[in-house]
């Protein structure tokens, strides 16, 4: 779980190379890293989550020679950084909110319905709907340590919290998705109750 | 950073299986590979945006370097570049073994590209060359006879073939009457232009400026119909001239016979004489009866003669261009 460094031990020769403009070292980080950002963005709600990956791209590129450091996570971390950002700007621009990833009622229906064998084979839609669950900032956490794999610092950098600040979020977010994939057992006919996202221990969702 | 993360802990495995297989979902399905367009054009704008290595700019700068030389080696080829450039380029062509054409005067370098693009014979060049410290001006003022000894270097020889020239035509009498005097005086001017304009003689590369010199032959050409029976005598002096001048008026078929032989210069010996005054420098010559101005340009114009159509509009270009010309078109004449 978590990507972690893909390029491992030669992500330092990648960096030199890529800083000396071999065409073959920015290949190799944009397919270690255009995935995450893709997915970073899309769970993000980015208006145009393509365009942001290419932004994101762009000032790497340009801004490489202000990086400092050959640690992979670091790197990582900085180009989550510019994502970041350029994803704010995005949404400033387009006005868009960042929270309605699925209209509840989706949610409502899906929620403690999840059998076992049935999460094995979650669908893309049906991940989003998860994390649709989430709070923003508890999103923004998950996917930054599960989708870029980030760690810790990186992330309270992204997001310019403190670690512990990090850890609580994770933590939190965590115990809603116990909340929302309900107990074992529960079959989609329960009624999921009067809210529109019925989580199985009831109120304090958010 | 230490290596432990306590985010470590939390996404480990957990008690719920639920979790987990939730958790590894969102990891495995947000992670999507931007479709192929969408990569490539991502990559084509970085490798725009990348800065330039060192790398890529020894390469463009070879590939530059070698374009330029090539460049400059065409133009050299063609004695394109003005003097300097010239035997700059072919200085440097030689040192791999590539022999171009050398601008013998430095003088004729620079100047010959301009006029014969313009199609003008500069008059500072035949200006010029007078000045009086210099070496030509001697030559200008000793008429016909230096031509037969001076081997002067390269400038000078073009004369001296020149002034050659006329004597074996004196033989011809073909020349009209009368002519002699003028001729031998146009002689003199050749003589003295020569001088000023050895390299255009040399060189084949003054074709392209004769031919460019060639309109101000029309415009003498229609003065001269007029002028001409009045100056019957003066025409002849010019043998050089002559051949072209056959061939554009027709009524000058006096003349033709005279001018044909007219290389002869023949003239030459008595029209040293005649030129006393124009003894001092060639330009006073010229000056004399014509114009100043064509003394100079002209020379190159010879070529061209036939093929322009006579403007009315050119009188202010008389006789001196065909003094001029004479020269140019003296080594020709002598072939014939």
């Amino acid at each position: 779980m978590g990507r972690g460094a893909l390029l491992g031990p030669t992500f330092v020769s990648v960096l030199r190379a890529a800083r000396r403009g071999r065409q073959s070292a920015w290949d190799a980080i944009y397919r270690d890293l255009a995935p995450p950002l893709l997915g970073y963005a899309r769970s993000q709600n980015a208006p145009d989550p393509e365009d942001l990956v290419g932004e994101v791209f762009l000032e790497v590129v340009r801004s490489l020679s202000r990086f400092e450091g050959d640690e992979e996570e670091r790197f990582r971390g900085w180009v989550f950084t510019i994502a970041r950002r350029r994803l704010v700007d995005a949404r400033r621009r387009s006005g868009r909110r960042p929270a309605d990833l699925t209209a509840p009622g989706v949610l409502a229906e899906r929620a403690g319905t999840y059998e076992d064998d049935a999460l094995e084979r979650l669908s893309l839609e049906d991940v989003r709907a998860l994390l649709a669950c989430l709070s923003e900032d508890q999103r923004e956490v998950m996917v930054l340590r599960l989708v870029a794999g980030l760690r810790t610092a990186e992330i309270a950098e992204v997001t310019g919290r403190h670690p512990e600040a990090v850890k609580g979020l994770a933590k939190r977010a965590i115990a809603r998705l116990r909340e929302v994939l309900g107990t074992p057992g529960r079959s989609a006919d329960d009624p999921p109750g009067d809210e529109d996202v019925p989580p199985p221990s009831g109120p304090g969702r958010r | 950073m230490s290596n432990h993360d306590p985010l470590d802990e939390l996404f480990g495995p957990q008690d719920d299986p639920r979790v987990d297989a939730a958790m590894r979902a969102i990891g495995d399905l947000l992670l999507e590979e931007p479709d192929e367009l969408t990569a490539r054009r991502h990559r084509r704008a970085m490798a725009a945006a990348r800065p330039v290595g060192i790398r890529q700019v020894v390469e463009r700068s070879v590939v530059a370097g070698v374009a330029a030389t090539a460049a400059a080696l065409a133009l050299a080829a063609g004695g394109l570049l003005p003097g300097p450039a010239q035997d700059v380029v072919a200085d440097l062509a030689s040192l791999v073994g590539l022999d171009l054409p050398r601008p013998t005067t430095e003088g004729d370098l620079t100047e010959a590209p301009a006029s014969s693009e313009k199609g003008e014979a500069p008059e500072a060049e035949d200006a010029s060359p007078p000045p009086s410290g210099r070496p030509d001006t001697p030559d200008a003022s000793t008429p016909a006879v230096p031509t037969p000894d001076t081997p002067t270097p390269e400038t000078t020889t073009p004369d001296t073939t020149t002034p050659g020239t006329p004597t074996p035509d004196t033989s011809t009498p073909g020349d009209v009457g009368g002519d002699d005097d003028r001729t031998a005086g146009d002689a003199t001017r050749r003589s003295e232009d020569t001088p000023g304009r050895p390299r255009e003689l040399d060189r084949p590369a003054d074709e392209p400026g004769r031919s460019g010199a060639a309109p101000r032959r029309p415009s003498e050409a229609p003065g001269r119909t007029t002028a001409q029976q009045g100056r019957s005598s003066e025409a002849p002096g010019r043998p050089s001239e002559i051949p072209a001048r056959s061939e554009d008026t027709p009524g000058r078929s006096e003349d033709a016979p005279g001018r044909s032989g007219g290389t002869p210069a023949a003239g030459d010996t008595p029209a040293v004489g005649d030129t006393p005054a124009a003894g001092d420098t060639p330009v006073t010559d010229d000056s004399e009866g014509l114009p100043p101005e064509q003394s100079e340009g002209p020379d190159d114009g010879a070529v061209g003669l036939p093929e322009l159509p006579q403007g009315p509009t050119l009188p202010q270009w008389p006789e001196r261009a065909f003094g001029a010309q004479v020269h140019d078109a003296a080594p020709p004449a002598d072939g014939l």
